[in-house]
């Protein structure tokens, strides 16, 4: 009980909860169902994406491609469908499909950082320019607002409905229970598989984990392929959502995600990103951007708050740690 | 008793030089084994070779009897072969319980992880070695001590029947030393046996059953400690007798340099009072917490002392309150622990050596003039002879000693009047040591400026001070001019005042 405490998850659960009463405070609506609603949407991308992200922080080192990774797998598969005006594909295909081809463009990854042993933020720093720059250059720049029917269908797939004071409907969508089972399995694969094992263990000492018999090389070549396969599906859930398949999307927005994942505790230097905390850090990003628009504060301010509470929250982190190494 | 390990005739080259020589070697079960020698005499191949991180050219490597012509590091651990490597490779984002059976899962390969039997089985190895410690506690938080004692319960609970331990006090407090002798005990009384790597001579003749010299690739001494002394090991390691004269002092001037006056740090020192003139080599010695470290510090104003004052010159400047204080006044301090503290360890040799005067290196228009840099830096490598040196290598490519040559030259670059030697021969073979020990006293003699050394090697202190002051309970207890001194006596004041300081602790 006293290590839970001790936890940053238990830390992080606080700050949401607390942040949460105080907005609900300024507007009660903040606490209504349908605002739950609402940011459980917003989250869906983002929280797909830091699945990726974190698993490849915690085993090699910083990545910023998997925005990159996942549109342009969604954007070739959907263009190659619509125009060839194959509407009717299931979305299993659809799927397939894209993540066939976000685990190529990962593997693309896994080779410089791996087989060339280059660091991993400056490969996909290099990756992540390439892949927007080729999808735009040669595949295309419209926006494909015709998606194939099963696309539409499960944008409009909701658990659950609700209707607020202002009378306008919100809904629970049904990717939301996708995302979820996703981060069981992750969980169970990160702690309670021997593969899951070796990957904290290739993060932390890589020289370690060679004299420990782990063979490195093929570790990170699976968390490559799953990292494709998280970017695929994650791809296709953006372009769903928002009902357009748009090839310049969400790029450059990797930071609040990486954020997100560091403020989930995986410092480098002990490497301990964990599932809860994962998720618990992108709640707490999506709950402090849609809140400060309920509460009317403009966008600019709303990015300059969101960087103070990173920066607190790795504040608190760090001076945790260094505690904890002092004793 | 059967060998464990069993070579015979080995030898190993590496692109033509030469590492392993003929070496002989063998361990027997239970035995405390002591590999000595200086640096580059082919210690670290012959333990890879034994882990299978090497491969032989030429010999006989028998492993419990059976003859292998390669072996490979999995079937190295399957014979029980373990190996303590200084970093103790642990994963430090994991708890004590999972390290410990770390290398016994990656190794049975099971997909899954059971962590009730992974606990069991590490609350287990702890009990064979009776180490007391919470097995859920994450490996960052321990102390370098107990992080090493993880790492031997790793070793215990893969069955080892012979653990190598690489230089595995270097790191340690005397009294985790102590701990870890204890440790190595219990495992000789179980049956395991322990291959000690080290450059401690006074560790080595506690610990072992047996010992074996190493020079030039090979075998050149095997005895078990009660014939040695520690001096035959050197002659044994060297291949010469190192006599190193005493150093002379010749008083210039009656005036002292500097004087210390009753400088105090809260629970560190009181009243310390001492004298330095020209030309002099002072020691100042005691044992392990006697306030002696902070004494250092605080003359360079690392940790500035509380009360007190210090002359310099005649001149009264009260307490020295920062590193930069003390730099105005010429007083140089070479750390004890050089690669974090005296160098830049990534950086060039030649650019170490001008380190510290770089900002007086500037021409008319105040930036760094390449020109007398280069002089500069061709002048003050000149001064201290380092083998095998080449001026644009990285300092990490030489060698303990002769890294610690590059801070004393860095030091010698900027002339200071005072210099502080914080145990400056720890971790450095013996041929260096005496090398190091002789720009020392050339540095008093030549250019007259006072040297204070502190060090807890007794023969160190004996040659190279005029004079030693004791320490015991952050106060100076005695005083010792080495001229009137042998060294038992010296050791036996120093003994000492530590009983004394253990018996009201």
């Amino acid at each position: 009980m006293k290590r839970f405490i001790k936890t940053n998850e238990f830390t992080l659960g606080i700050i949401i909860v607390a942040m949460w009463l105080i907005f609900g405070l300024v507007n009660p609506d903040i606490l209504s169902l349908s605002n739950l609603y609402s940011i459980t949407r917003a989250s869906i991308i983002s929280a797909m994406f830091a699945l990726s992200a974190m698993l490849v922080i915690i085993a090699v080192g910083i990545d910023i491609s998997f925005y990159a990774v996942g549109c342009f797998s969604m954007y070739v598969t959907v263009k190659f469908f619509v125009s060839n005006k194959m509407m009717d594909v299931p979305l299993s295909v659809i799927f397939i499909g894209a993540i066939a081809i976000a685990i190529l463009l990962e593997l693309i990854n896994w080779f410089f950082i791996d087989k060339l042993n280059l660091n991993s933020f400056i490969v996909t720093v290099g990756t992540q320019t390439l892949y927007k720059g080729y999808l735009l250059a040669f595949v295309g720049t419209a926006y494909i607002t015709t998606l194939p029917k099963a696309m539409k269908n499960l944008s409009v797939s909701y658990i659950s409905s609700t209707t607020n004071s202002s009378g306008i409907e919100s809904y629970l969508h049904v990717l939301v229970i996708v995302v979820i089972v996703l981060y069981i399995l992750m969980h169970l694969m990160l702690n309670y598989t021997r593969f899951g094992r070796n990957i904290y263990a290739i993060g932390c000492d890589s020289v370690a984990a060679k004299r420990a018999g782990i063979n490195i090389s093929k570790t990170r070549l699976f968390v490559f392929i799953i990292a494709g396969v998280l970017c695929g599906i994650g791809g296709v859930f953006q372009a769903t959502l928002n009902r357009a398949a748009v090839p310049a999307d969400l790029v450059g927005q990797e930071l609040m995600v990486i954020a997100a994942v560091f403020l989930g505790g995986a410092l480098r230097k002990q490497a301990r990103g964990s599932i809860p905390g994962t998720a618990l850090g992108v709640i707490l990003l999506s709950l402090i951007s849609n809140n400060l628009i309920l509460l009317k504060i403009t966008s600019y301010w709303q990015q300059a708050v969101t960087g103070i509470i990173i920066l607190i929250g790795l504040v608190i982190q760090s001076s945790k740690s260094a505690k904890e190494a002092n004793n | 008793m059967a060998d464990i390990v069993d070579i015979r005739d080995m030898y190993k080259s590496f692109f033509g030089a030469v590492a392993l020589d003929g070496m002989n070697f063998s361990i027997g079960e239970g035995e405390v084994h002591s590999l000595i020698g200086e640096n580059g005499c082919g210690k670290s191949t012959m333990i890879k070779v034994i882990s299978g991180f090497h491969t032989f050219d030429k010999g006989h490597l028998y492993i419990n009897g059976k003859e292998y012509q390669k072996i490979t590091p999995i079937e190295s651990m399957g014979e029980g072969i373990q190996v303590i490597y200084q970093d103790f490779s642990l994963f430090t984002n994991m708890t004590i319980a999972e390290n410990i059976t770390m290398y016994d899962a990656v190794n049975k390969n099971n997909k899954f992880v059971n962590w009730h039997k992974m606990k069991k089985e590490a609350k287990e190895a702890l009990d064979r070695i009776k180490f007391d410690i919470d097995i859920d506690k994450y490996v960052y938080e321990l102390t370098v001590a107990q992080k090493q004692m993880v790492a031997i319960c790793r070793a215990i609970a893969q069955d080892a029947k012979l653990i190598i331990m690489d230089e595995p006090t270097s790191a340690l407090t005397s009294k985790e030393i102590e701990n870890l002798f204890k440790m190595v005990s219990r495992l000789k009384s179980s049956g395991v046996s322990v291959l000690f790597v080290s450059h401690k001579l006074d560790e080595v003749l506690k610990i072992s059953d047996n010992i074996t010299v190493m020079r030039n690739g090979k075998n050149v001494y095997e005895s078990n400690r009660e014939k040695l002394s520690k001096e035959g090991l050197i002659y044994h390691m060297t291949g010469k007798k190192i006599n190193e004269e005493r150093f002379n002092f010749v008083k210039i001037s009656d005036k002292p340099l500097m004087r210390v006056k009753d400088y105090c740090m809260r629970n560190r020192f009181i009243n310390v009072n001492f004298s330095l003139y020209k030309g002099e080599i002072l020691g100042i010695t005691g044992l392990l917490g006697c306030g002696r470290n902070e004494l250092a510090k605080s003359l360079f104003g690392i940790l500035p002392a509380t009360s007190g004052s210090i002359e310099i010159n005649g001149k009264d400047i009260g307490i020295i309150k920062n590193v930069q204080q003390a730099l105005n006044y010429d007083i140089g301090y070479v750390p004890e622990d050089r690669i974090t503290e005296g160098l830049h360890m990534e950086q060039t040799i030649a650019d170490n050596s001008i380190s510290r005067i770089i900002g007086t290196l500037v021409g008319k228009n105040r930036l760094l003039d390449k020109k007398k840099i280069q002089k500069k830096k061709d002048e003050v490598l000149s001064l201290v002879h380092i083998s095998g040196m080449r001026p644009l290598n990285p300092v990490k490519s030489l060698s303990g000693g002769n890294q610690q040559k590059v801070v004393l030259v860095k030091w010698l670059a900027a002339n200071p009047q005072i210099l502080i030697l914080n145990s400056p021969t720890v971790g450095v073979d013996v041929n260096a040591k005496s090398e190091i020990h002789n720009i020392v006293k050339n540095l008093a003699a030549g250019n007259s400026i006072g040297i204070i050394v502190i060090s807890d090697d007794i023969p160190e202190l004996m040659c190279l001070c005029n004079r030693v002051l004791i320490m015991k309970e952050g106060h100076i207890a005695s005083e010792s001019i080495i001229k009137e001194t042998s060294m038992e006596e010296l050791e036996a004041c120093i003994e000492a005042n530590g009983k004394e300081m253990g018996e009201v602790s």
